[in-house]
């Protein structure tokens, strides 16, 4: 086991770019058309002198880590950009510590900023965590190490902290070196509530035509996935009517086994509804396949009341699993008091968050219970650094599956300099198939090969973002108005 | 009301030391900021504010004294521009310098216009501040504060 390296954040810079949608992508209260990614880089230095780079990008996703209507999108954005300020500004000022160490010190300091600013857990999380990967980049790259040989050698200095008091007993390198990623997985596809299931839901002239599969049957037929992932709407009667149609295409998906999960979205206002939704799927004999390929449900109810009451009734049923109400590193352990047996992993809450979820999912399991589990969801992760480094996290957990949506609502690296495209598929040519000259992830047979990801010396990507042209991060203007304010004063 | 302040503790070798009023409404920052100062510099940090009113007002108190303030621009009331600018035209104030994410070309002039010596940009400019202090006590220069 190599000693973790004590290091010092010397800058932290970020930048974003815009993006469209080639399909409006419905989930809870949005539909998204357009987006902007963001992208951190951080440059490290080690104790021993040596310096280098890391990186890491992530969809500054509206309407998912503060659905409050009120909020414009770009005010949702400004939340976002708020929280990486705050995690730049704190571990730049930090004096040199582990990378882990890093992250943990500052994680209730940073909880508090943003809860000062009124900005919700959810939300005051990403930054960090996006700041979280770059080091770690940063000290992969360096080292030459892969981010499954730096996470098993713990480079990171993974350790007991006041952070995770439940897990103080835990052998972090124990648990860390045996950990074996995965070289491939299965693609979970994404099916939003406005995508078309069947031709007949596209009114003339309103396919894309770009080559990429438009349709629910489409996809089934190109990327031969058998992983399906349904958004519900709250809406029970509007809910079985989708799912009904949904079924219908699903169930020709006959010659390998049909693996569906519900993600609720937050959007039914208590447990009860969700059983009563349940309990119709599976007296409804077209929706017999389905109910019976269904593996658990996904944050049914809204975050406000998710965790006050228990799920009991809805898990006898299947089990359930916490995303939105994932906002802090003890989420987990009320979840699991109330009943839920999983937690998702997203790049975008913190790799760190993930692996301390997964063992805590061993250390239950290992007592008896044998239920706990995680899963892996996306945020729209787009082509090159984003959608890479959340398949090497998932890789190292272990997981069978993971959601993937970024390929079908964005096409490729569409809006990213075309040097930076050919770059992420010369490196990655197992992620990466070359359509019509455009770089496009790689779905073969349902599965994502992930060999060039997992073996790269660096968390998920061996090439770098071209961040030449890449615009310099808006300033937050978090509370609304301050940069007006300062900007005229 | 202005926001308590908090006062740290003397160092062995205090006349050695630059001492530092840290205006910053982020405690996180602030405990970051202070460990990183005093592990690096010879700066020690007397006090720190959270907002204007409680920056000015531990600065108006004859009881205290430092060289040198380190001012945010964005504070949980009033503003980093706002001390500057109070602080402009008192004969013993001390050395002011500016730390914030907002070093915009715009900034930096207002604050030198107000009497800030130095901008250093929160993200990427730490190292050259902590570089500043040594500089800047290696040199001997005192504040006028410290000079009466």
């Amino acid at each position: 086991m190599i000693e973790a390296p004590r290091l010092k954040v010397v800058s932290l810079e970020a930048f974003e770019h815009p993006f469209t949608l080639r399909l409006p992508f419905r989930f809870g209260v949005v539909t998204v058309t357009e987006g902007k990614q963001a992208f951190v880089r951080a440059r490290v230095r080690l104790g021993d002198g040596r310096g280098g780079f890391g990186y890491a990008a992530e969809t500054l996703a509206a309407k998912w880590f503060d659905k409050d209507p009120a909020l414009s999108d770009e005010q949702n954005r400004h939340q976002l950009r708020k929280t990486i300020e705050l995690a730049s500004e704190a571990y730049v000022a930090a004096a040199p510590a582990t990378a882990f160490e890093l992250s943990a010190d500052n994680h209730r300091g940073l909880y508090r900023a943003a809860t000062a600013l009124k900005l919700p857990p959810l939300v005051a999380g990403f930054g960090p965590a996006l700041v979280d990967r770059a080091v770690i980049d940063a000290v992969c790259r360096i080292y030459g190490a892969s981010f499954a040989s730096a996470m098993r050698s713990n480079l990171a200095g993974v350790g007991h902290h006041l952070v995770i008091p439940d897990l103080a007993g835990l052998d972090w390198n124990a648990f860390l070196a045996p950990l074996e990623p995965k070289t491939s997985i299965e693609a979970r596809h994404t099916v939003g509530l406005l995508d078309p299931i069947v031709d007949a839901d596209q009114p003339a002239g309103s396919r894309v035509e770009d080559g990429l599969p438009e349709t629910l049957e489409e996809v089934v037929r190109s990327y031969g996935q058998r992983c399906f992932k349904l958004k519900l709407s709250g809406d029970r009667a509007a809910d079985l009517d989708r799912l009904t149609k949904i079924a219908g295409v699903l169930d020709g998906v006959a010659d390998r086994k049909l693996h569906v999960t519900l993600d609720g979205n937050e959007q039914y206002d208590d447990v009860d509804a969700v059983v009563e939704l349940w309990s119709t799927m599976e007296a409804d004999p077209r929706l017999q396949r389905l109910c019976a390929a269904t593996l658990l449900i996904e944050q049914p109810v809204k975050r406000q009341a998710a965790l006050a009451r228990s799920v009991a009734p809805l898990a006898q049923a299947r089990p359930v699993m916490v995303d939105e109400s994932d906002a802090d590193y003890d989420a987990f352990l009320r979840a699991r008091s109330l009943g839920y047996t999983g937690i998702s992993s997203k790049n975008c809450k913190g790799f760190y968050r993930s692996l301390v979820n997964l063992a805590r999912c061993r250390e239950w399991n290992a007592g008896g219970a044998g239920a706990f589990f995680m899963s892996g969801e996306d945020l729209t992760t787009l082509a090159g650094l984003s959608v890479q480094q959340d398949l090497a996290l998932v890789s190292l957990l272990g997981l069978a599956d993971v959601e993937r949506n970024g390929h079908h609502f964005i096409d490729g690296f569409r809006g990213r300099p075309a040097a930076e495209a050919e770059a992420f598929a010369a490196a990655h040519p197992d992620l990466y198939r070359i359509d019509g000259g455009r770089p496009r992830l790689r779905i073969e047979a349902g599965r994502i090969a992930l060999g060039s990801v997992v073996a790269c010396k660096a968390f998920g990507s061996a090439v770098v973002p071209d961040l030449s042209t890449t615009p310099t991060m808006a300033k937050a203007d978090w509370p609304p108005g301050s940069v007006e304010t300062i900007v005229a004063s | 009301m202005a926001d308590a302040l908090q006062t740290g503790e003397p160092k062995a070798a205090d006349s050695e030391c630059l001492r530092a009023l840290v205006v910053e409404d982020s405690s996180v920052i602030r405990d970051n900021l202070t460990e990183t100062l005093e592990e690096n510099t010879p700066v020690q940090v007397v006090a720190s504010a959270e907002d204007e009113n409680a920056a000015v007002a531990w600065l108006r108190d004859p009881n205290n004294t430092c060289d040198v303030v380190i001012v945010d621009i964005f504070l949980k009331s009033g503003s980093g521009l706002g001390v500057l600018q109070r602080l402009k035209d008192e004969p013993n104030a001390p050395r002011r310098v500016v730390l914030s994410n907002h070093a915009t070309p715009e900034v930096r002039s207002k604050c030198a216009e107000l009497g800030a010596e130095k901008v250093f940009d929160k993200s990427n400019e730490i190292d050259e501040m902590l570089a500043w202090f040594n500089r800047e006590r290696r040199s001997g220069l005192a504040s006028p504060a410290s000079r009466t």
